[in-house]
């Protein structure tokens, strides 16, 4: 197990390169620099080569490249061009409300996903089903920056339940959690409705298998067939997929940060790429990548600890 | 069953969890502290010499000060005052210049009193292109000096329109503590900016906020308002509706009619519309054919009708421009007017220019609404006397990029400058701020036929010969059509009704309703 895990770890180091070297090289053709992002649409030409020059973009590109290497391997991710500040710090610093609305958003999706996937699967073609199916191709279709504002209006503005700007105090877990409720509501929708949708059809294929007409033959309870047997297998691809998603997640929790003003690495993203900040968008692919790696990883572990046939040499 | 027991254990401990958190209140409205919505999603950089951004800027008019500054609520140049300085002298030739500093100024943070010093070490990183984003508007200073613990020596090597405009409490005029700036080193003075203004600084969350703390030995007197909370909030609707949540008190408001329209309906909002306005003025690329034919620039100059501008954008937050110096500007000329509204002249000249079945041009856009907008607008316009924009949407970096290399026929561009004449025809109309050049700036147009004159009035000491010849700059300038200018976008912020500024808000240097001592929340 452990060998594994340090395979796999290793593996992803060559993917990580890889993924920085594309990335160095592909923002640097995209036209504008931060240059003029930084100082402003009445800098001469004069004041905007002098800041070139202090910011090292003058320097030949694989001279850059080495030096950026150079750092990575010391786990110096270089300052932002930006704010002077590094890079690394930046990214922890929002990384914590990140991981919060990702994690947050998964657990209410799965929640509430799973249950009705079950509900749908089990009341095939009959008016659940339906409603479910409906409901959950609202919620994939429905843009969660528009769900977001009326969950404001509503939950914010009328009710006064919840804050308008979620941000909230790290160290205080319940703040932390009053303040994230609403963003994870928002970014839990695509989640919930993707996971009914995976979970009843991984259950009907469940359903038709032979075990299953086995333990019915065998003469065992409807909910025992059902959750011990049918459920059980069925989970094991729900799960893959949902992991899979992960990575997707953090990447679409960029509107709700918007909407919400949370910190976060997609705002940061957004920011990073309009300003040309090389630095810090290096940085953040790095960050994304390595958690999409992470993510996978778990997901190949759970599926391991869940399916009993397959063994980790 | 176990299922079932465990979704029921889940579904309570969910319940209790939500529970508690409506239980926690939201943060109750306190009447001292002020609480404003930036534009932005996060601070550029807090070094007042460096950052040029509208949420940077206004947040800097409230750490610092100047040697001068605008009578707070207006940005009309006569109104200029003392600040950091108390009174100031200057040569015959207007090339020395003695300012009398103010004494027991402190600076924020214990870092003691300000002296000539402060002054001389910030108008010299001010001035050096490697410290400083505004080093070119004090190309002409030759050298500051201390002549003694409270007076300056300024000299210059060339005259210069304003130069007690230039000292004032904006951008390279904002004076920073030297034992602040030496003690944290030069590079990272962004990590506490201290100064001599009404506020200080507290604390900088990224992403979020800057918290600022009155400041009680505040030359001026200890503020009202005990605490600002600047957050920073990058979407529209999100700062609206965070003002509609009682989260916020002042916010910069959406520059659309019905959007200032709606809020006006709302009671508990005060709506302030000011300068600087933003100007809008299509330059036109005279290097690229055939608009080096003056014929077909005159015919765009007659293609424009400002009045769609103003119905498409909005009466009450744009003002017709007729002149390239915008109103309000020393220099503006108010009986310079670009040529009226003509589709018939624009398609006989363009007849007679040999484009009688029209032509095409190709033109690069940002997609920034601001610019996009009335770009489609032209586009529009100048369809109907036979000219067709190939428009080319890019990103806001990559169309500044393309348009420094001179690479779109029209340019729409507007920036609120400093509100002298000087500070728009120089780098937009005079030859040496041409694109692609060492010295290039933002002179789009490749416009040369101003530049005699402007050279002579910005050596020209009395006002009103300066004044006439600014005015006569603009006549070549319309002449030769190098630009077409078409409206101006006033600045709107939105207040909570309650919220007394102490003054009236006709415009800012800073780009928003300065925070006075005196400002206060009232019942």
């Amino acid at each position: 197990m452990l060998g594994f895990v340090l395979k796999r770890l290793a593996l992803a180091v060559p993917t990580l390169l890889a993924v920085v070297t594309v990335v160095f090289f592909v923002i640097r053709v995209v036209p504008g620099d931060p240059a003029i992002a930084m100082l402003g649409d009445s800098a001469t030409d004069s004041a905007l080569t002098a800041l070139r020059e202090r910011m090292g973009l003058n320097e030949p590109l694989l001279l850059q490249y080495l030096n950026f290497l150079a750092g990575l391997v010391q786990g110096d991710l270089g300052l932002s061009i930006r704010t002077g500040q590094p890079v690394l710090d930046q990214i922890l610093r929002v990384l914590p409300y990140t991981l919060d609305l990702t994690i947050a958003s998964v657990l209410i999706g799965v929640l509430f996903g799973i249950p009705a996937g079950l509900l749908a699967a089990v009341k095939r073609n009959r008016w659940a089903d339906y409603i479910t199916r409906m409901v959950s191709l609202l919620g994939l279709s429905f843009p969660v920056f528009f769900l977001a504002i009326l969950l404001i209006l509503l939950f914010s503005i009328q009710l006064g339940w919840f804050p308008v700007i979620s941000e909230g105090d790290l160290g205080d877990p319940i703040d932390r959690l009053h303040h994230l409720f609403l963003p994870a509501l928002a970014g839990s929708l695509g989640v919930a409705a993707f996971v009914t949708r995976a979970t009843r059809s991984s259950v009907l294929e469940s359903l038709g298998e032979d075990f299953v007409r086995t333990a019915r033959a065998k003469g065992l309870p409807r909910h025992v067939v059902l959750l011990r047997h049918a459920f059980r297998n069925a989970l094991i691809p729900v799960v893959t997929v949902i992991g899979l998603y992960l990575g997707l997640v953090i990447g679409n929790s960029v509107l709700i940060e918007i909407v919400f003003n949370r910190p976060g690495l997609g705002k940061l993203i957004v920011e990073s790429l309009t300003q040309r900040d090389y630095a810090m968008l290096q940085g953040l692919i790095i960050t994304y990548s390595f958690f999409i790696v992470l993510a996978n990883l778990i997901t190949d572990l759970t599926y391991g600890l869940m399916d009993p046939r397959v063994k980790h040499q | 069953m176990r299922l079932a027991h465990s979704l029921a254990g889940g579904v309570v401990a969910a319940a209790a969890l939500l529970g508690s958190t409506l239980l926690t209140p939201n943060a109750a409205f306190a009447q001292d502290v002020l609480r404003v919505g930036a534009f932005g999603a996060d601070a550029n950089r807090l070094d007042p010499h460096f950052s040029g951004t509208g949420a940077d800027v206004y947040l800097f008019s409230m750490i610092f000060n100047g040697l001068t500054r605008f009578a707070p609520g207006s940005m009309d140049p006569a109104t200029l005052e003392p600040d950091l300085a108390e009174s100031w002298e200057s040569s015959e030739d207007g090339l020395t210049w003695t300012f009398h500093l103010r004494e027991g100024v402190q600076f924020h943070g214990g870092y003691g009193e300000l002296t000539a010093d402060d002054v001389v070490y910030s108008l010299t990183r001010a001035a050096d292109p490697e410290r400083s984003a505004y080093a070119s508007q004090l190309a002409a200073m030759e050298s500051v000096t201390a002549l003694d613990d409270y007076t300056v020596e300024i000299q210059l090597s060339s005259p210069v329109p304003l130069l007690i405009g230039l000292v004032a409490n904006a951008r390279q005029g904002l004076i920073i503590s030297q034992a602040a700036a030496e003690e944290l080193g030069d590079q990272n003075y962004h990590e506490r900016p201290i100064g001599t203004g009404p506020f200080e600084f507290v604390e900088y969350q990224p992403q979020q906020y800057v918290t600022l703390r009155a400041f009680e030995d505040h030359f001026r007197g200890t503020p009202e308002i005990e605490e600002v909370q600047y957050r920073y909030i990058a979407s529209d609707n999100t700062r609206e509706l965070a003002f509609r949540g009682d989260e916020i008190d002042l916010f910069y408001g959406r520059r659309e009619q019905d959007w200032v329209e709606r809020m006006s309906e709302v009671p508990e909002a005060e709506i302030d519309i000011f300068e600087p306005a933003q100007s809008r003025l299509l330059h036109i690329n005279a290097s690229m054919p055939p608009l080096d034919d003056i014929r077909v620039r005159q015919a765009i100059q007659h293609a424009i009708n400002r009045d769609e501008f103003l119905a498409l954008i909005g009466a009450d937050i744009t003002r017709p421009l007729y002149t390239v110096v915008p109103i309000g500007y020393a220099g503006h000329a108010d009986d310079v007017r670009s040529p009226e509204y003509d589709p018939d002249r624009a398609r006989e000249l363009l007849a007679e220019a040999g484009f009688p079945d029209g032509l095409t041009l190709n033109v690069m856009i940002s997609q920034i609404a601001s610019l996009n907008v009335p770009m489609i607008l032209i586009q529009e316009q100048l369809r109907r006397v036979g000219i067709t924009l190939d428009l080319q949407e890019l990103d806001h970096a990559a169309w500044h990029a393309a348009i420094r290399r001179n690479e779109s026929a029209l340019v729409i561009y507007g920036a609120a400058a400093f509100p002298i004449a000087d500070d728009i025809l120089t780098p937009f109309f005079h030859s040496s701020s041409i694109v692609q050049t060492p010295t290039g700036q933002t002179n789009f147009s490749h416009c040369s036929v101003a530049d005699a004159v402007i050279d002579e009035a910005r050596q020209e000491r009395d006002e009103e010969a300066r004044d006439a010849l600014y005015r006569e700059a603009q006549v070549l300038i319309m002449e030769e059509a190098c630009a077409v200018p078409i409206f101006e976008l006033m600045q709107v912020y939105v207040r909570r009704s309650n919220l007394d500024l102490g003054y009236t808000l006709e415009g800012d240097i800073n780009l928003g309703p300065p925070i006075l001592p005196t400002t206060t929340f009232v019942e």
